[in-house]
């Protein structure tokens, strides 16, 4: 899976490549964690290559959300695949992460 | 003799010596006492008889003193006269030595009666001077010493007297006057208060000395008395306390040293001396006694914990060559495993047919086994053969008779051809006499024909799309391995598509449940009509689910193999199985990407949908991580097994693992509604599993946990 990082704005956009599952998400949790405890506050992942994500991914975007949440950030999602957004409705997380269909919305929310 | 005596004396019981000596004590104590209390009564009969002696000279002194001065001057006054003759003559009077003599005359004839003697050198009456040298003795002290008495015991007429002389003073003038007028009077310078002459008492001892005696009979009886009565008394508390607790000590302490066969002996004779000295010696012999056990018993002890380090060492050796032994019977175990064909799908570029097969060896080594292989392009040959026995000789003997088989199969001959032969090499090095049954079959994929030989086996089940179940004709044939040159004949069959042929050993019949009773043939036919139906993979898997099932409790008894193929030439793909998948992971989660290859691999092969395909990932990764990250407790490498089969529009994966026992139905559900603070991290992977799979069935056999899955896919 790759990672690429992008600041727009005030924002850290990261977009995924790949698979997010039990063998790459270790490397999702420590560039996530890191960003957070480097500062940043406003999170937006593009999900648009994603093709797979399975409970491994599921919990380092739950433990992420935690921690902005306490430093009062915010995660946003964008471009989830219809297999991954159907795992995000099982796993009850649409309620918990504003997911966006396009980049400009998911921006635009942090303002 | 002396010598003797002692000695006898010393032999003497202890109780024994002791009344001896006490007795004759206390005998001597009192007639010691006895003797010493009557010597001071005679020496305090002196002393009282003089005092008493005195007192009555004071007495008789003051007598006759009064009648000197009171009475004899009244009397001259008057005219009388003193003198002896008193009784005589008229207006005479007794004079005052003549009053004591009388007096004293009385009361000497009395029983206690003592006698009153005036005596001097100078008395007028000759009859009254001094008689013999005590007298002289006497005079000649009482001269210096008036005041003083001087005493003696005498014998008179036989009877023991005491004699006491005192001095006689002149008291009275009249005294001195008489004295000095007389004309007899051999001293007549008499002045008062001078010494005339002196007083014997004499008093009788006898009385005193027969009370004395008395005394002394009395004291000598009471001390007899007493010895008496101290002997009773030592002899019988000596008897209780002494005697018999050391006579019973004496005899327990013999017959103790008396049982040990190697007890010095003592010569009785020898011995003299009183119990106590014999214990004394006995305990000797026993300390000897004691003292050679103790040796021995440490000379043993040492020996024993030579010999325990010794056992230890065995011992220790023992378990390093029995875990030497475990851990080679386990490689070979594994060898043995991988000897057989064991990568499904067997022939994934043949859609003609399928096959699948599995065997489970009782112990670590087997003597069932299964083959399969393309002779030609054509010709696929199946074989399921069963060693007699189990264990390692029956895996020695299967690998030998497997490979001779598949040698001489691949060399194209009919079924019979190949046993004949295979047989005709087995026989001669048979020396352990152990044979082998077989069943070969070849099987033209391209006309369908099976054409078969048997070797003592039992007959595979026909398994009929139409829904029956029916056992091959059997053409004969002894188990290979027991005679030379044994006939072997072919029977042949036409397998339609859709048919196949179920080969099993009689593991699967004989397995016993904990009554006793046998899976059957009955039963097993039963559930094949009920799972017929099912892709090869799933067949076998279920039969040996049923299995485990029916036998559980009772470890497995023999090995259990099975073969199954399915004839498909010229069916149609989609409504046919094929290309069932079986994948062995080890626990680590670096294995998680050959998962994921497997399943694109399969998928592929089956052209199932994305949704499908995302779900069984899913279900599987998790399933799989969670196995590799929880299901342990060791470090030790385990294998994952995983089943992939597609059949009728069902996916089935079915997974098993040794691991802990765990349930995922059993999972707690996660609460969806919690809010994001609330959320807790873990128990997703299970919730999207059972959400997105349609199946999941649980089961724990034979130390494994055991998980079905299954989605059916939408046309």
């Amino acid at each position: 899976m790759e990672i690429a990082e992008q600041k727009k704005g005030a924002v850290m956009v990261l977009a995924l490549t790949g698979r997010l599952d039990a063998s790459t998400a270790a490397r999702l949790e420590e560039k996530l964690l890191g960003l957070i405890d480097g500062g940043e506050t406003k999170l937006a992942l593009n999900l648009l290559q994603l093709d797979y994500i399975s409970s491994a991914g599921l919990r380092v975007l739950l433990m992420a959300a935690k921690r902005l949440k306490a430093v009062n950030g915010k995660i946003v999602l964008l471009s989830l695949k219809d297999q991954i957004r159907e795992v995000f409705e099982i796993a009850g997380f649409s309620a918990i992460f504003p997911i966006f269909d396009v980049e400009t919305d998911a921006l635009k929310s942090f303002q | 003799m002396l010598k003797t005596g002692f000695q006898a004396f010393r032999s003497w019981r202890v109780g024994t010596k002791l009344i001896v000596l006490t007795v004759p004590l206390i005998a001597a104590i009192s007639l010691v006492a006895a003797a010493v209390e009557h010597q001071r009564n005679k020496a305090n009969l002196q002393e009282k008889l003089t005092q008493r002696a005195r007192s009555l000279h004071t007495q008789i002194m003051a007598d006759r003193g009064y009648y000197a001065k009171v009475v004899v001057p009244r009397l001259i006054e008057l005219g009388g006269t003193m003198g002896p003759d008193y009784e005589k003559v008229h207006g005479r009077f007794p004079l005052p030595a003549t009053f004591v003599r009388e007096v004293s005359a009385i009361t000497a004839s009395h029983k206690n009666g003592y006698q009153a003697n005036l005596i001097s050198p100078w008395a007028i009456n000759k009859d009254k001077r001094l008689k013999d040298d005590f007298q002289r003795e006497a005079f000649d002290y009482l001269m210096k010493n008036p005041k003083g008495h001087f005493a003696r015991t005498d014998t008179i007429e036989g009877r023991t007297v005491m004699r006491v002389l005192m001095a006689d003073v002149a008291s009275a003038q009249s005294c001195v006057n008489c004295h000095n007028g007389h004309p007899q009077s051999p001293k007549r310078d008499f002045q008062l208060n001078d010494l005339m002459g002196e007083l014997e008492i004499i008093m009788p001892v006898d009385q005193y000395m027969q009370e004395s005696r008395q005394e002394l009979a009395l004291t000598l009886a009471g001390g007899a008395g007493m010895s008496v009565l101290v002997l009773v008394i030592v002899a019988f508390s000596t008897r209780r306390t002494v005697t018999q607790p050391l006579a019973s000590l004496e005899e327990k302490m013999e017959t103790f040293v008396g049982q040990w066969p190697y007890a010095p002996g003592h010569p009785a004779a020898q011995r003299f001396g009183d119990e106590v000295v014999h214990i004394a010696e006995v305990f000797d012999q026993m300390k000897a006694v004691i003292g050679s056990q103790q040796r021995e018993l440490l000379d043993a002890n040492q020996l024993l914990e030579k010999r325990v380090v010794e056992r230890t060492e065995e011992l220790r050796r023992t378990m390093e060559e029995k875990e030497r032994i475990g851990s080679e019977l386990r490689i070979a175990s594994e060898i043995q495993k991988s000897i057989l064909p064991r990568a499904f799908p067997a022939f994934p570029d043949r859609d003609d047919f399928e096959l699948y097969a599995e065997s489970i060896p009782a112990k670590e080594m087997g003597g069932d086994f299964y083959d399969f292989f393309l002779i030609d392009e054509e010709r696929l040959g199946l074989v399921i053969a069963d060693v007699s026995g189990k264990g390692v000789p029956a895996a020695i003997f299967m690998a030998v008779s497997r490979t001779m088989l598949k040698a001489t199969a691949m060399q194209g001959v009919d079924p019979g051809e190949c046993l004949r032969q295979v047989n005709n090499l087995l026989c001669p090095d048979n020396d352990s006499a152990m044979f082998v049954t077989v069943f070969y079959a070849i099987l033209n994929t391209r006309t369908g024909e099976l054409e078969y030989s048997n070797a003592g086996h039992n007959l595979p089940y026909l398994l009929s799309p139409r829904g029956s179940v029916a056992l091959l004709d059997n053409p004969g044939g002894m188990a290979l391995g027991v005679i030379q040159d044994s006939p072997y004949q072919i029977k042949r069959i036409r397998l339609r598509p859709g048919e196949g042929l179920f080969l099993y050993t009689d593991g699967v019949t004989e397995a016993m449940d904990t009554q006793g009773s046998l899976f059957s043939d009955a039963r097993l036919k039963q559930l094949l009509l009920r799972i017929q139906d099912g892709t090869t993979l799933e067949i076998i898997r279920d039969t040996v689910a049923e299995v485990r099932a029916y036998a559980v409790g009772e470890p497995q008894a023999d090995d259990i193999t099975l073969l199954a193929v399915r004839y498909l030439q010229g069916m149609d793909n989609q409504a046919s199985a094929k290309g069932a998948l079986r994948l062995v992971l080890r626990n680590r989660l670096s294995e998680l990407s050959r998962l994921g290859e497997a399943i694109e691999q399969f998928a592929e092969r089956h052209g199932l949908p994305q949704q499908v395909v995302y779900a069984v990932n899913l279900a599987l990764e998790e399933l799989v991580t969670n196995i590799i990250s929880y299901g342990y407790a060791d470090a030790a490498e385990h294998h994952i097994v995983l089943w992939l089969s597609f059949r009728n529009g069902q996916l089935r994966a079915e997974i098993e693992d040794d691991g802990r026992p765990f349930n995922p139905l059993e999972a707690p559900k996660p609460d969806l509604s919690q809010p994001l603070d609330e959320r807790p991290i873990g128990g997703l992977g299970i919730h999207l599993l059972t959400t997105m799979m349609d199946g999941v069935e649980y089961r724990r056999q034979e130390g494994k946990n055991r998980l079905i899955l299954t989605k059916l896919v939408s046309a």
